[in-house]
């Protein structure tokens, strides 16, 4: 078709193999470190593995809570991604395709969560989370709702509204929901659906929701897959946050396993295994993205379907 | 913006958007409410004390140089990051578009920078970079290169800015090449019959119809490069040397966090909250006028 | 009164009854900040196992809450839920935000309400008075270290350097040559303001700020940048530039590393960087006391680092009866010298320390008598009591960037210490009106 001069076939690919090479580097490194035996130095260069990775690999495997850690990771990182394609499908639904009152306002709410990393508002985040329905409570405790109660009922009652959301995988999910990205995107995303679609559908007398089911949602996958990359390593990744509110080791997530590892005060790591560990925890993110790439090979922003 | 055709429906749009504004008011609303009305006051850890200050948490911070001061090495770290993310993606993007053979491959390489937890990218970083045992800048110094970002604030702003592109890298290229993938070719092959070089075709053809992604990876960028890169600043400079790499979210975080301060985190919080809300409006506002949709 | 719970998700109502299920074993959480998977985390956990297998009443469950400051944050935000640990290990600096919470049940008071009769003269005064009110500790200390010279004894020989620097000048004369022998870095240190002002200031008997550094009052303000420490600094920073000392960073790790490679044969370390140091020296190492001034002939105790176990309010009696019971047995002289032989922190206990002795465990080990032996050097003074300014970490923080300042030839050093003493003052006169209300 266009110009296949030979050398700009090559500049192509050398410049595909440096730009990898440079990326990679770290990682690289990585791999060397976690294949070096116990007690190397760790300042020396090292240009090839040192051939003791599969020991260390499995050491760090072995260490106790390790498969628990790892499906922790995955259950709270397929949740967040779940629960965040959901509510983002329907509100960017919702702020594209309707006119109602409060539109630009519900989309200024959204977009202003873009902001404010849990990690900034975490104390007050870790009090809604000890009691969900905290909020509520304080609601009920300022409209005087209590004392309205107890004249209807005749006697003194007392609202306790409690939903502790700690060491559960609802704590771990729900907060991390909250937040704009996806929405944000699926916006994107609809903004560059035909106009023509809807209205053929509205032709066809379809409704919104049958519109939503059969035409738009069938449409997104690739962008739901582009999405479910991005917010499954947004949850398998999250440090603070599980650290946090779970106090069972049972609920620990294999983020938290990673950064035990590495040095602390008073305590000197072994890059080794520090390095193995990671290794380990961030496959299970990369085989997702190996996976899903398949489904957005055609395009997020597909202008021609 | 709005779709041309829309549905009509009173009560259908409200209770699409209940679930995630029901769970933005709890997880987020709420406690960002509770932040706002920490900045007007001064209280311990615990609780046990608060006092009404009125401005003060904010006029503290208004009159110290450090914020200010705080204030450009964010705008500059930002800046800088999210311009190095989003060119090394895009150029990547456009060479991956290009080659037939090994783009699974390459596609796989870079996808691993991006899956790597922050803490440990900054422990990896710091392996290469720390001047007297990192191994890229034994090298650097035996080349000759004055290489000590503990006490060179540039040196220093340089790694920060590298570590935090280098994870943002194959998310821009993802991106970016699915965007390019959903050219259709015929343009571009029109554009080639009428004589546009291979520059040309990218300047006039390419970019516009890129800027849909561009728009929405512009955004993303500069909210990562704000916020979500406290925790690689955290392992690779601490905020060092003398505040160099101190951006405003890792100062939030080390007043609210390790200082127990959270009077004057939460003034930070609210200010951020007012610059994000602006660059949001301006985002949307003035640059979104530029991109075309479909 | 009747009492209604509305059940999550929207369930029924529910009846609650306040009454809880009586337990056997009361479980006792203590969150801390040493890793599981290191070495002090496992020592840690099996003193616990230990604990629980010794009795049946108590069971104390150890919780890694992340690093120091994670724990503290940790414990803050549950605490402002109720939903708080009753132990927690918290870092010396937070000793004044602790101390002043309110939300603190003092060690000698859980004590004595639980009938353990404890003699704290038998304790290592300085390490007491560190984190003590006006009754007596209001924490249990857990993990104590503080700086020793640790050198390479190798390349002293190698150099030429013969004896132990004494003094700070002497230290400066072996750098010379080491760095002359071809030891690029020459001297270096972990944790600046730990080692070259607090522990410089409390051996030459110099204050920090003022009220004996902030124990006898919330006014304190600092005063360090007019006092001999100044000189100090200058003479460090003439070291800088002369390329004898080498700034590694503000935490250890930098320092740590050139230390192993042969680099900086003199580190200036905390005590318990022992295990590090003795799994990676590949050359034989010694230590010795941070050095003093040439006309210091009475040198001060020096200034404690590491944690302490602080005890929160809010739980039942029994917890309590536990927590106590666990703080006796983790105080025995066994335990601590257990304690000391495996971390290289040293023990708090004059009878643990005797105990040492009488195994002959200094014989094999002279380094591991150097912090104690520092730290009970003399009888605390105003100035070397202990350290309790708040807004620590800022202030500590704040140093960190002004020092850096005097490395990189930026400012000189009296303008960076001034700024340094006005930013941080601003910290404690906010500090104070919360303080102690």
């Amino acid at each position: 078709m266009i110009e296949r001069a030979h050398w700009f076939d090559r500049l192509t690919y050398g410049a595909l193999i440096v730009g990898a090479i440079l990326v990679c580097m770290p990682i690289y490194y990585a791999v060397i470190v976690a294949s070096m035996p116990d007690g190397s130095e760790s300042d020396a260069v090292y240009l090839l593995p040192g051939g003791h990775l599969f020991e260390n690999l499995a050491n760090a495997w072995n260490k106790e809570g390790l498969g628990r850690q790892l499906f922790n990771s995955g259950v709270m990182a397929v949740g967040v991604t779940v629960g965040k394609i959901a509510i983002s499908l329907l509100s960017a639904f919702a702020i594209t395709y309707f006119r109602f009152r409060f539109r630009m306002t519900a989309f200024w709410l959204i977009f202003i969560t873009l902001m404010l990393p849990v990690e900034v508002r975490i104390v007050p985040t870790f009090e809604v989370a000890a009691n969900a329905l905290a909020p509520f409570q304080a609601i009920i405790d300022l409209l005087a709702i209590e004392r309205v109660a107890g004249w209807l009922a005749g006697h003194e009652v007392d609202i306790n509204l409690e939903w502790s959301l700690l060491d559960s995988y609802t704590g771990l999910i729900l907060p991390l929901i909250a937040s704009a990205t996806a929405t944000f995107l699926f916006r994107q995303f609809f903004l560059t659906v035909p106009e023509e679609l809807c209205e053929a559908a509205k032709i066809d007398g379809a409704g919104p929701m049958r519109f939503f089911f059969r035409i738009l949602l069938p449409m997104s996958t690739t962008s739901m897959a582009a999405l479910a990359v991005i917010l499954f390593i947004f949850g398998w990744n999250q440090y603070l946050w599980p650290l946090l509110i779970t106090t069972e080791p049972e609920m620990t997530t294999v983020v938290i396993g990673v950064a035990r590892t590495l040095p602390t005060e008073d305590a000197d790591a072994q890059w080794n295994l520090t390095m193995a560990t990671a290794i380990l925890a961030t496959l299970p993110p990369v085989a997702v993205v190996l996976l899903l790439q398949r489904w957005f090979v055609k395009g997020l922003v597909d202008a021609e379907k | 913006m709005i779709k041309r055709v829309t549905f009509a429906s009173k009560s259908l749009p409200y209770l699409l958007l209940g679930p995630q504004l029901l769970i933005l008011a709890v997880f987020f609303f709420w406690p960002a409410g509770k932040a706002i009305y920490e900045s007007f006051f001064l209280s311990d850890p615990f609780g046990a004390t608060q006092i009404f200050v009125g401005l003060e948490n904010f006029q503290m911070l208004l009159v110290s140089p450090e914020y200010y001061d705080s204030i450009l090495v964010t705008l500059v770290f930002s800046g800088l990051t999210t311009l190095a993310a989003l060119l090394s993606g895009f150029v990547m993007a456009v060479f991956a578009d290009r080659a037939i053979r090994g783009v699974l491959v390459f596609k796989s390489a870079l996808i691993w920078p991006y899956a790597v937890a922050p803490a440990v990218a900054g422990a990896l970083w710091i392996f290469l970079f720390h001047p007297t045992f990192g191994s890229v800048a034994g090298l650097l110094i035996a080349l000759g290169v004055d290489w000590d970002p503990l006490l060179n604030g540039a040196h220093a702003m340089t790694l920060v800015v590298v570590a935090a592109a280098w994870k943002q890298i194959s998310y821009n290229f993802v991106f970016f090449l699915a965007g390019l993938q959903a050219i259709p070719k015929s343009l571009i092959e029109a554009a080639a019959i009428d004589g546009a070089g291979p520059g040309k075709r990218l300047w006039y053809v390419v970019i516009p119809l890129l800027s849909p992604t561009t728009f929405f990876l512009i955004v993303i960028n500069i909210v990562y490069a704000f916020f979500d890169t406290f925790g690689i600043i955290h392992a690779v400079t601490g905020g060092g040397p003398a505040g160099a790499t101190n951006t405003l979210v890792f100062k939030v975080y080390t007043d609210g966090f390790e200082n127990q301060d959270l009077g004057a985190s939460s003034a930070q919080s609210v200010i951020l909250m007012f610059i994000v809300i602006a660059l949001t409006v301006l985002q949307f506002r003035y640059i979104e006028r530029r991109v075309s949709y479909a | 009164m009747r009492q209604w719970n509305l059940g999550a998700a929207g369930a029924a109502i529910v009846l609650a009854f306040s009454a809880g299920a009586t337990q056997a074993q009361t479980d006792i959480q203590w969150w801390h900040a040493f890793s599981p998977d290191g070495k002090l985390g496992q020592t840690l956990v099996r003193y616990t196992e230990e604990f629980n297998a010794s009795q049946s009443d108590y069971r104390i469950v150890p919780v890694h809450k992340g690093n120091y400051y994670e724990t503290l944050n940790a414990a803050v935000a549950a605490y402002r839920a109720k939903k708080h640990p009753a132990i927690v290990q918290v870092v010396g600096r937070g000793a004044a935000t602790m101390i002043n919470s309110g939300a603190v049940y003092p060690v000698h008071q859980l004590m004595k309400d639980s009938g353990h009769d404890i003699d704290w003269s038998r304790f290592i005064g300085p390490v007491l008075s560190a984190f003590s009110d006006a009754n007596g500790p209001a924490a249990m200390p857990f993990n104590t270290s503080t700086p020793i010279l640790w050198y390479n004894v190798d390349a002293f020989e190698k150099a030429g350097v013969t004896g132990v620097p004494r003094t700070w000048d002497e230290l400066g004369d072996a750098g010379r040559k080491l760095v002359k022998a071809g030891y690029e870095c020459g001297i270096t240190s972990a944790w600046q303001i730990w080692v070259h002002r607090d522990n410089y200031s409390f051996i030459q008997n110099q204050p920090i700020a003022s009220q004996g550094n902030g124990m006898d009052g919330f006014d304190a303000e600092y005063v360090y940048n007019a006092t001999r420490f100044v000189d100090h600094i200058k003479r460090v920073r003439g070291w800088v530039e002369e390329g004898i000392y080498t700034y590694t960073g503000r935490t250890w790790q930098g320092g740590h590393e050139a230390f192993y490679a042969e680099k900086c044969p003199i580190f200036l370390e905390s005590s318990a960087g022992y295990g590090g140091i003795s799994r990676n020296a590949k050359f034989r190492f010694a230590a010795s006391f941070l050095p003093v001034e040439a006309d210091n002939f009475y040198p001060r105790n020096s200034f404690l680092g590491g944690a302490a176990l602080w005890v929160m309010k809010g739980h039942d009696p029994a917890v309590y009866k536990g927590t106590a019971a666990f703080f006796a047995f983790l105080a025995s002289p066994e335990m601590q010298l257990d304690w000391h032989k495996n971390t290289g922190y040293v023990p708090i206990s004059l009878d643990a320390y005797d105990l040492a002795q009488k195994e002959g465990y200094y014989k094999e080990f002279p380094h591991q008598e150097i912090a104690i032996l520092s730290l009970s050097r003399s009888v605390p003074t105003v100035n070397t009591r202990g350290m309790r300014l708040g807004f620590g970490v800022q202030n500590t923080e704040i140093l960190n960037e002004e020092l850096e300042n005097i490395w990189a030839g930026k400012k000189p050093v009296e303008k960076a210490l001034d700024d340094a003493v006005q930013r941080s003052n601003a910290n404690l006169r906010r500090f104070e009106r919360t303080a102690g209300n």
